[in-house]
């Protein structure tokens, strides 16, 4: 079992507190130390091979020390480099790369790690030379394992966006590009074990995006298919913003009447299965809340606008559900009353023209 | 051998064992006996010939009704022919999952047992509908991914999980219904479709009968609700060479490396208590101990202050004076059945049901799974209890490579005058249809087994004899009741030996000793 044991500690005597306090004392006073010898080597500057061990030291305790990375890239650049042929280089990079994931499982969100990876990844020279030609094969070996890297990453927590932004950065930089469909195909499957995620989707639209210029995929199909699967999370979870965030990237700027209005119908229906209107708790206070409607009435009052601004400007019918869906929100939602209100008066001045964020 | 000790346990059942291993390790000086060669009693976990040898035992059915005690196992009838390799196998008397989050689990891992045992997740968890097997939708992914169900379903069935998982107690949907069926509530306060009510009550909340009440089944669904993500989404765990069984002989383990000494193999030939029991019956005079009991083959006898023993080893005379632990959980609890009817089935082959999704896990799949029929869905079959079958197999080392284990129940509301065969004949016919595996049943194994429950003693039962009920058979719920039942009994030893050996035991400590000091004491691990 992986759990770790539910023991009651005993109490701590004073005396164990005490000494506790000391042991930590000691940390406290080598970390200073550490960090004292380090920033002065710097100051000189010391591009040695002890210097390069003691920034590691440093960096073990405190990730996040982003100066001590920079001198650690700079003794590498003008202390160790220098002397050494393509295949060293290579290899201290490659001791590089597995420092950091291994500093990345215990901090998996710290920027300087991430960066220092891509640093290392862009510095791994063009060799080994076949015939007097560079074959880029330790480059491709690099990059080949910074996905299986990165993959694990996005295992351990799919809604890393560090992890996320790094991944695009990976595959927009291999020597050899991964097709389009299988990444699709990946945020399909992280999608699928969990839909509340900005950034699958966020990932899966711009797969998309690619593959519909690219001609691929039909857009009309695909967009379809792509609805029917952010229903399913809609009508799952209709708390989740991610869902609804997705949903209006797909219906855009509302051009098609018909999904427009078919839209509009599944959003209703959604709508009309909350039991009741008033939320028990208020709004402000927690996000989830499985009697408030704010996502599904918002979304409808967007969509309903577009429909107005698009195709039926004269309509007093859309109109008149607009204002009535506000005043609904602006009971349920009162952090956001004034905004709802003002869309509510702009619409009965029939400024349909401008379309308030 | 010392022959005084603070605590003799009679039977080496899950619930009896969790209590020896308990005080034990509270450093009450314990002896522990079994007449089975074997330990995990009614629960035990036994390969094919030991399971053979236990069908001689229980075959000769008993026809004359009026016997008394009744027997506990009826109908039992085996194969002709043990399949080979019958020691690579470790078939369960009564199977069961762990949920992962309870009392159980809990005493599994402060008590250090966790660390004899292997265990997994459940699997796939599936109904049976119109011969087709359809996954039960256990979560908010598995709700979301499912494409068996319309969009307004599945907005209703996430609707009642978060209702499920929440403090229901005081909600509007449920004033006044607490005891109205869960089927009906189901489909009236959520607007449930029959199918979703359906594989809620029986796959979900693991109800028996159709007419369950509605809080008990809310209880139990709640608590396996929280129980998933623990390890993984499943809320259970299966524990490896036949479950139940394996973890009482864990915790027997774990009594003899507190000092407890264990006899295995041998009845016990008598039992006389201190104090007057019934005139006809011995009893000691003038022994400061208050128990002494005979075992068979023994020269001495054993003393005790305090005797626990199961409801089905001890004696008539003694039974009606002894203080019986109730086992329930109140909240959560499922009707007693009058029997369950049981089938343990060997099959060659794959035992991991053909799957409807394209999952990319398929390879790393559990071959534990669980399969439910509710009441009417088959032909042949009950109109009013749910049958559930359990698979095993090689992944939990229940069976050797190529083999597998179908475990099918069916609990009884009143006698039904048939045999367990009768009874779950088109059960196995159908789940072997739908492993395509009609042709390779190796073995099968039929019996019925009768529950008894003896209700608390009326009048002043006699001090330091404890009877621990049989374990509750149901499939989720049985082994949290165990540990339920087994912490009760500790606390009233406890209670009945203080006197004796109070600056043994800190009261502060709780159930189990922290780990810390437990690890130091288990230096000299006996050899098994």
């Amino acid at each position: 079992l992986q759990e770790q044991h539910n023991v009651k500690r005993t109490r701590q005597s004073p005396e164990a507190l005490a000494e506790t306090k000391l042991r930590e004392k000691s940390k406290i006073d080598e970390y200073l130390a550490l960090t004292d010898d380090v920033l002065s080597r710097k100051k000189k500057p010391d591009w040695s091979e002890d210097a390069f061990q003691l920034t590691q030291s440093l960096l073990q305790i405190n990730p996040e020390f982003y100066t001590v990375w920079n001198y650690r890239r700079n003794i590498l650049l003008n202390g160790i480099f220098p002397q050494s042929a393509p295949e060293e280089i290579n290899s201290l990079l490659s001791n590089e790369l597995s420092m950091t994931t291994a500093a990345l499982k215990a901090h998996p969100k710290v920027y300087w790690i991430w960066n220092h990876r891509s640093w290392c990844l862009e510095n791994v020279p063009d060799g080994p030379e076949r015939n007097g030609i560079p074959s880029m094969e330790w480059r491709q070996a690099n990059w080949d394992k910074e996905l299986f890297v990165v993959e694990r990453m996005l295992d351990a927590d799919a809604r890393n966006f560090h992890a996320w932004n790094y991944r695009r950065y990976v595959l927009a930089n291999m020597p050899t590009r991964r097709n389009e469909t299988s990444e699709l195909t990946y945020t399909s499957r992280k999608i699928g074990a969990n839909f509340s995620n900005f950034s699958a989707w966020h990932q899966r639209s711009k797969s998309l995006v690619v593959l519909w210029e690219s001609g691929q995929l039909d857009p009309v199909q695909s967009k379809d298919e792509e609805f029917e699967l952010v229903s399913n999370a809609l009508y799952t979870d209709p708390d989740d913003q991610s869902a609804w965030i997705y949903h209006r990237w797909l219906i855009g700027s509302g051009g098609n009447k018909e999904q427009l209005e078919r839209e509009i119908q599944v959003i209703t229906e959604l709508l009309q299965e909350q039991p009741d209107s008033k939320c028990k708790r208020p709004c402000w206070i927690i996000v989830s809340s499985t009697y408030c409607s704010t996502g599904s009435m918002e979304s409808l009052v967007h969509y309903k606008r577009l429909l107005l601004q698009n195709h039926s400007p004269d309509s007093q019918a859309l109109k008149q559900e607009c204002v009535e869906l506000l005043s609904r929100l602006m009971d349920l939602d009162p952090i956001r009353y004034f905004r709802y209100r003002d869309l509510s008066e702009s619409l009965v001045r029939k400024r349909t023209d401008v379309l308030i964020f | 051998m010392d022959n005084h000790f603070d605590v003799i346990v009679l039977g080496t059942g899950l619930t009896e064992s969790i209590t020896a291993a308990a005080l034990s390790k509270a450093g009450f000086k314990v002896a522990h006996i079994d007449p089975n060669p074997y330990y995990g009693a009614d629960e035990a976990s036994l390969s094919l010939d030991e399971l053979a040898q236990w069908v001689d035992q229980y075959k000769d059915d008993k026809t004359n009704q009026t016997v008394s005690p009744r027997p506990r196992y009826r109908f039992v009838t085996c194969c002709e022919e043990v399949p080979p390799h019958a020691k690579q196998y470790s078939v369960s008397l009564s199977p069961s999952v762990i949920p992962s989050v309870g009392p159980f689990i809990s005493s599994l891992i402060s008590s250090g047992v966790s660390r004899y045992g292997s265990f997994k997740l459940l699997g796939r968890v599936v109904i049976y509908d119109n011969g087709v097997v359809k996954d039960v939708p256990q979560s908010k992914d598995n709700i979301f991914q499912n494409k068996a169900m319309s969009l307004l379903e599945k907005r209703r069935l996430m609707r009642f999980l978060m209702f499920a998982g929440g403090d229901f107690e005081s909600s509007e949907e449920l004033q006044g219904l607490e005891n109205s069926p869960f089927l009906d509530f189901l489909q009236k306060k959520f607007l449930l479709s029959e199918v979703t009510a359906r594989a809620i009550t029986y796959a979900l909340a693991y109800c028996y009968f159709a007419n369950e009440q509605t809080l008990p089944a809310l209880h139990r669904i709640r608590t396996y609700l929280r129980a998933s993500g623990r390890y993984g989404s499943s809320s259970f765990l299966v524990g490896y060479y036949g479950g139940s069984g394996e973890i009482a002989q864990g915790f027997c383990r774990a009594s003899a490396v507190g000092g407890a000494v264990y006899i295995l193999g041998r009845s016990v030939t008598s039992l006389m208590s201190r104090d007057p029991a019934e005139p006809e019956h011995p009893v000691l005079t003038p022994d400061p101990a208050r128990f002494a009991i005979e075992v068979d083959d023994f020269p001495e006898r054993l003393h005790c202050q305090c005797l626990i023993s199961s409801t089905t080893l001890l004696p008539e005379h003694l039974r009606s004076q002894a203080d019986i632990i109730q086992p329930t959980i109140p909240s959560c609890s499922s009707p007693q059945p009058f029997a369950i009817a049981r089938c343990i089935a060997i099959v060659d082959g794959s035992i991991t049901l053909p799957s409807s999704l394209d999952s990319e896990d398929s390879g790393n799949a559990s071959d534990s799974s669980l399969l439910v029929f509710p009441p009417e869905s088959l032909e042949g079959g009950s109109t009013k209890s749910a049958v559930h079958v359990m698979t095993a197999g090689p992944g939990t080392m229940s069976a050797p490579a190529g083999k597998g284990i179908l475990y099918i129940s069916m609990a009884l509301p009143s006698d039904s005058g048939r045999s367990a065969e009768a009874l779950l004949r088109p059960y196995l016919t159908a789940v072997l249809a739908l492993l395509r595996a009609e042709e390779t049943l190796s073995c099968s194994t039929f019996y019925m087994q009768e529950l008894v429950s003896y209700a608390p003693t009326t009048t002043d039962s006699l001090m330091g004899l404890l009877a621990v009920p049989s374990l509750n058979p149901h499939l989720t719920q049985g082994v949290d009741e165990a540990a339920i039942a087994a912490e009760a009994t500790f606390w009233k030893a406890v209670a009945c030996l203080h006197g004796e050996r109070k600056a043994l035991f800190d009261q502060d400590s709780g159930f189990w000793p922290s780990l810390a000091e437990m690890e130091e004491n288990e230096g000299d691990d006996i050899q098994w």
